[in-house]
């Protein structure tokens, strides 16, 4: 496999509330490789937007914080870097498009204005040359007329237009790594085509990274080279997106492509759905965290959490099921 | 026995009925005492309260108590706060002043929220032409300063304590009649209002079990924040000589009477200002206090 | 629809609540007053012939509706009547005029105060939520806004002109110096158009206790405003969109979220000055300041009624015209906002 760009190792974020202390992040470790498009997927509250706003520190305190683990970028431990340092990072080196492009740009600010920003404060350039640039990233990203959508307010363009100009602003530094937290939930099903061929595109344009998080397996299959299924703060199967439709090898990832009915199911007993609730995450289970709700839990799942093991090239279970195979 | 029983088994099934609706009420009552300010607030309030129904046990001097050799006297152990312009005891006067500025409180905002309720149920209620020339009607008083209308209408009813509480009363209600049309509004709407109209509930019994009680919180907020403001403005038309005359208890007009004496006997107003902010400060807290636990969208 | 045509859609919206309000002060003033005699004081008694006339050449026996009209037509003719014998029986207007640029002076600096001192605290309130400033700034606001402001103003001029001197006791100049040559007929204004730079510190030094106390419930109002508005805006997606674009804390702060939370906090800044333009009727009083507010505390203490309603008019008048001011501002602010 190719360097690794981005290596994430027992993050562990918590939200410390009036009711408890919400642990959303259990010990997270992931490898972000150059140039490879690699995606999060899971239920709402899992842990997928916590961990990609770890990534970049945006956790607000309160109540946020991140408590333990290391996430290591271009030599440098992301976590220990002064603020000042991070903020070189973010929208440079590494950036970030939202979930709701409806509300993720400054209503009283043109999207040139917004784009042209960032490209001042990264690459200091004055305002004239960064908004030409801003017009030409605009156009990099398919938006027709670039010009009259610099000048426009974000509340005169539709959610599809948005989110382009969105990635554009993302892009406009040239980023190694992308984080795209479900990009094209909030837009129609037409749209959210068009901007998941513009993101494929992108990439192989500039060659950056992306990490994709989505709750929709569909969008898995369609655009990442690999995959990790997280839930209730852990990641417990990653894998080869092949390898993942192919042979699902943690009861709940099994769960989760059996509750797809559109997909080949011939690991599913029956079309399913996974018993029981997503845990809290103040009184997290011992153990594994899924023992609750998985039907092939034994004693230990319930003492001990499960260690990382190989099942196929590339292809790692966090599960006692699998213990017979290699340490990762 | 039986009834103590039938009575235990009614409590019980009201409680299960109101199950939730009790443990929100105790978080929230919970989520006001974690807030010190909040807190102080009560106290403050209640303070207020107690000293002016037992006043005349509280204050050392009858009302109208007075020493002609005592004026603008300083401090002493006689009397804790000094002596006024006419030689009244100061600190008796405040504590008796504290009856004037509950009663003109009280009479006012419960005048508002009974007009206010009155008119913005029927306006939100009936609609149409009525809830417009209703709300007209409210603009126009909304368009004045509240205290220049105050004075307005005290400069033509003449001057009085009795004229002051009434002029209030009138600047204030359209406020109260807006946030409650606003409130019947918005809960006319939900589904289980639908739901008692659908099985034939008359209006009255729709206004009055489902649409009031679910439109409190709000006006007591609204309430409980008026309250010290009222008292700032009738002491400060007080001030101005329309409320109550020379001499009398009442903190706006001590503070009036001590303003010439400002120089050689600043006691004289500085104990009743004093006094004002508290009470008000206090009923400010406490409302602030409310709002958080009772507007959820304030709610942490 | 043009920024023109939206400002006379709301100037026309204003005219039914002009109307109201002149009804209001038209009842009050006529229903319930007998301005005959109002405007003969207590020499009613004995001159019957003279209140006749009065009463004829005022149109005060025709109904009332037609007494309305020709209220309505010496409105439109800026004839608020005559004032009573403090001023001596001059037009109100006249008075008015005189007066109220003295007022308008403590309001401007007083919303001076309010917007420099208040705006500033509320941000940095929202900013440490929960922290000791915020803490610190709530108390304060929650104070000043249970402030008796007449009160204040005693016990400021009490210690600050009195017992340490710094300001003066009362009044807009002492009288060993001369008035600026009029042009606004606010002195501090005026001695800087006309470079007096001596009269405008006297000037200032003067008006600096007043207008602080005038401007002190504004402050307060403000400074709650900002902080919620702030605190709302800063849980804002695009909040998070500024910070991950790598932008500073302070640019996130004053850049993003201020511009979105001004908004708000404008309308309540607009509805204040009206507030704050009333509060003049104590502070004048207290500080012996030449304005409209204590023009009309003299007209209460002589039952002088037409210049009581031309005081209420001219203050309604400038709330409703600050509240329109706010309005269009506020297509400036938040290109959101359509006209209309």
């Amino acid at each position: 496999m190719a360097d690794v760009l981005l290596s994430i190792k027992g993050l562990k974020t918590n939200f410390y509330t009036y009711t408890g202390v919400v642990k959303a992040l259990d010990g997270i470790d992931l490898d972000i490789y150059k140039g490879e498009t690699i995606g999060l997927v899971g239920e709402t509250g899992c842990g997928k937007s916590v961990t990609a706003l770890s990534i970049i520190r945006l956790i607000q305190w309160p109540p946020g914080k991140i408590d333990e683990g290391s996430i290591t970028f271009d030599g440098k431990d992301l976590l220990k870097l002064p603020l000042r340092d991070m903020q070189k990072i973010r929208g440079n080196n590494i950036s970030m498009i939202f979930q709701e492009p409806m509300n993720a740009f400054n209503p009283v600010y043109t999207i040139g204005d917004q784009i042209a920003e960032v490209i001042m404060l990264h690459q200091k350039k004055k305002k004239k040359e960064a908004w030409q640039d801003a017009i030409e990233m605009l156009k990099f990203t398919g938006i027709p007329a670039p010009e009259r959508v610099a000048k426009s307010y974000p509340h005169e363009l539709s959610g599809g237009m948005l989110q382009r100009s969105m990635i554009a602003m993302a892009l406009s530094c040239k980023p190694k790594l992308l984080i795209a937290d479900e990009p094209t939930t909030a837009l129609d099903v037409t749209i959210e085509a068009q901007i998941l061929d513009l993101m494929k595109g992108l990439k192989t344009t500039t060659g950056a990274s992306i990490l994709l998080i989505t709750h929709d397996l569909g969008i898995i299959a369609e655009m990442c080279d690999r995959v990790g299924v997280m839930y209730a703060g852990n990641i417990v199967e990653l894998a080869d997106v092949g390898s993942i439709y192919k042979k699902p090898s943690h009861p709940y990832t099994v769960g989760l492509i059996c509750a797809i009915p559109t997909l080949d199911t011939k690991h599913c007993n029956r079309l399913a759905t996974i018993p029981g609730n997503v845990p809290n995450l103040i009184y997290p289970p011992p153990g594994c965290r899924f023992h609750p709700r998985c039907n092939k839990a034994m004693d230990r799942c319930s003492k001990e959490k499960p260690g990382w093991y190989k099942v196929g090239e590339g292809h790692y279970v966090s599960c006692f099921l699998y213990e017979g195979g290699d340490k990762k | 026995m039986e009834t103590i029983a039938k009575k235990q088994s009614f409590i019980n099934r009201w409680m299960e009925k109101n199950d939730s609706r009790i443990k929100e009420w105790r978080h929230s009552v919970r989520l006001f005492f974690k807030s010190p300010l909040a807190v102080i607030g009560l106290i403050i309030v209640i303070g207020f309260i107690l000293v002016a129904i037992f006043a005349p046990m509280l204050a050392p001097y009858p009302l109208n108590w007075r020493d002609f050799a005592l004026q603008n006297a300083a401090p002493s152990d006689a009397h804790l706060l000094g002596n006024e312009i006419y030689g009244g005891d100061i600190f008796s006067m405040i504590i008796w002043g504290s009856r004037t500025s509950l009663l003109i409180g009280f009479f006012v905002v419960f005048v508002c929220v009974t007009l206010g309720t009155l008119v913005g149920v029927i306006a939100a209620y009936y609609g149409g032409w009525v809830d417009e020339a209703l709300m007209r009607v409210t603009d126009i008083f909304l368009a004045f300063p509240y205290l220049v209308l105050c004075m307005v209408i005290v400069a033509a009813l003449g001057s009085g304590l009795m004229n002051v509480m009434i002029a209030m009363a009138i600047v204030s209600w359209p406020s109260y009649a807006r946030l409650i049309r606003g409130q019947v509004l918005s809960i006319k709407e939900r589904n289980y209002i639908e739901a008692a109209r659908s099985v034939g509930a008359s209006d009255w019994r729709i206004m009055t079990r489902h649409i009031l009680p679910n439109s409190f919180s709000p006006i007591i907020v609204q309430s409980t924040m008026d309250l010290g403001s009222i008292m700032i403005t009738a002491a400060a038309l007080s001030f101005i000589g329309m409320g109550a005359g020379p001499g009398e208890a009442e903190w706006g007009r001590m503070i009036t009477d001590g303003q010439s004496q400002l120089l050689n006997a600043p006691w004289i107003s500085t104990f009743p200002g004093l006094a004002i902010l508290i009470v008000c400060l206090g009923f400010n807290l406490f409302g602030d206090g409310l709002r958080d636990i009772l507007d959820p969208k304030m709610r942490r | 629809m043009k920024l023109r045509d939206y400002i006379i859609r709301r100037i026309l919206l204003l005219i039914p609540v002009l109307i109201g309000i002149s009804f209001i002060t038209f009842f009050l003033s006529h229903m319930i007053g007998d301005p005959a005699a109002a405007w003969l004081g207590e020499k009613t008694i004995g001159q019957e012939e003279a209140v006749k006339a009065i009463r004829a050449a005022h149109h005060l026996d025709d109904p009332l509706p037609i007494q309305y009209f020709y209220y309505l037509n010496d409105l439109a003719h800026f004839d608020l009547g005559r004032t009573g014998r403090n001023e001596g029986g001059r037009p109100v207007i006249e008075a008015l005029k005189d007066y109220f640029p003295a007022t308008l002076e403590l309001a401007i600096l007083g919303m001076g105060f309010a917007i420099i001192i208040g705006i500033p605290l509320g941000i940095l309130s929202a900013v440490f939520k929960d922290k000791v400033p915020d803490h610190i700034v709530r108390v304060l606001a929650l104070v000043g806004v249970s402030m008796p402001i007449f009160w204040l103003g005693l016990i400021l001029k009490y210690w600050f002109s009195f017992k340490f001197d710094i300001f003066p006791l009362d009044g807009r100049l002492p009288y060993t110096v001369l008035a600026p040559p009029k042009v606004t007929g606010m002195y501090t204004f005026d001695a800087l158009l006309a470079g007096q730079f001596d009269t405008f510190f006297v000037a200032l030094r003067h008006a600096i206790l007043p207008s602080f106390c005038l401007g002190l419930i504004t402050l307060a109002i403000l400074t709650r405003m900002m902080r919620s508005s702030m605190l709302e805006t800063l849980t804002q997606d695009f909040i998070r969109t500024a910070r991950a674009k790598g932008l500073s804390e302070r640019k996130v702060i004053l850049k993003h979220a201020l511009r979105n939370a001004l908004t708000p906090t404008t309308t309540v800044a607009g509805i204040a000055f009206g507030g704050l333009l009333s509060g003049a009727v104590m502070t004048e009083t207290i500080f012996a300041w030449p304005g409209i507010g204590r023009f009309s505390v003299k007209a209460i203490g002589s039952t002088d009624f037409a210049s009581i309603m031309g005081f209420a008019l001219l203050i309604v008048l400038f709330y409703v015209l600050s509240n329109l001011l706010v309005d269009i501002l506020y297509v400036y602010l938040d290109p959101r906002v359509k006209y209309g």
